[in-house]
């Protein structure tokens, strides 16, 4: 009997403990939150009035680059809206919420997303060799 | 160990609702992509003339895998990689016929969760959606290239260039479902 008291006891705590860990693990921040306090940052730089697009990004970019690994979800996704500025705001929350079941609000990406964007080298309204529009694909 | 993957080879290539039962229903996140091992390749390659894909090519190259956990790990890519086929199949159907053959598993483009696959896809001017059986799919054509605009019947979530294309550094300008 005392046995098994002491086993359910013993039981119990491991459980309140999980439970405290996992409350824990909830209240962490997502590598998501970290992209957006970078951008908080940015809102807070003295300098932000004079900055272009591209130092803008620049900042936000090297911030990134020291907080998270490249096979972070938050990582790629950041990396591969560089320069999708327009739809960046809303594919990053769409993307926050598919990876990490929880909804991100981020007011300062929000306000200065469209004038943050990578340095454009190259530029082009034509597709490359390696995309076509259906009426130009091969359907064998 | 090939012994016990091949004798549970057709149990686990068949087993419906494996993949949710052991939590895994997100396929295509990091973790699921890291189930494989070359035993599993060369049962899949003499059962079915199946070779190894991109995914389990980069991962074996990561030598990622050794030793019991490997064993686990491809019994679980070989219900994976067999679920993801019975929802592809599923997606073909529902397409024209002549754009059938040409639709794959986004999980065959790159090894990211999902949906950031399906960004991937557009960013580079292609046309990635998901079913509602909850598969992210794109399409190329018959050569393999990219179509930015496919519009894929009876899907609840499409990723495709903006038009019109404008491309810089290389990555499309894209949106998600509505977009044109």
């Amino acid at each position: 009997m005392k046995k098994n008291t002491r086993l359910k006891a013993k039981l119990l705590i491991i459980s309140l403990i999980s439970f405290m860990l996992l409350g824990c693990g909830e209240q962490r921040k997502s590598s998501f939150d970290i992209v957006c306090d970078h951008f908080d940052a940015l809102e807070k730089h003295p300098n932000l009035a004079n900055m272009s697009k591209e130092e803008r990004f620049d900042f936000v970019d090297n911030l990134v680059n020291q907080s998270l690994k490249p096979t972070d979800d938050a990582y790629e996704t950041w990396k591969l809206l560089s320069t999708n500025t327009k739809y960046r705001y809303s594919l990053f929350k769409d993307t926050t919420i598919e990876i990490t079941g929880k909804p991100l609000s981020c007011p300062s990406m929000e306000r200065l997303s469209s004038t943050v964007e990578e340095k454009i080298y190259t530029q082009s309204n034509d597709l490359p060799p390696n995309v076509k529009r259906m009426k130009d694909a091969t359907w064998d | 160990m090939s012994q016990f993957i091949e004798r549970n080879f057709n149990q686990i290539q068949t087993v419906n609702g494996t993949i949710a039962a052991i939590g895994l229903e997100k396929v295509g996140q990091k973790v699921a992509g890291n189930l494989v091992t070359p035993a599993v390749w060369a049962l899949n390659y003499a059962a079915k003339d199946i070779t190894p894909g991109e995914i389990d090519l980069a991962i074996y190259g990561s030598s990622f895998i050794n030793g019991p956990a490997g064993i686990i790990m491809s019994l679980l890519k070989a219900v994976i990689d067999d679920d993801i086929g019975k929802k592809v199949t599923v997606i073909r159907e529902k397409q024209d016929p002549q754009y059938r053959n040409y639709i794959f598993p986004v999980q065959n483009y790159s090894l990211s969760a999902p949906f950031i696959a399906a960004q991937n896809i557009a960013r580079d001017g292609g046309t990635a959606w998901k079913d509602p059986n909850g598969q992210w799919v794109f399409i190329t054509d018959s050569r393999g290239v990219l179509v930015p605009d496919y519009e894929p019947k009876d899907a609840i979530d499409i990723m495709k260039p903006i038009y019109p294309f404008s491309e810089k550094n290389g990555k499309f300008d894209f949106c998600r479902r509505t977009c044109r």
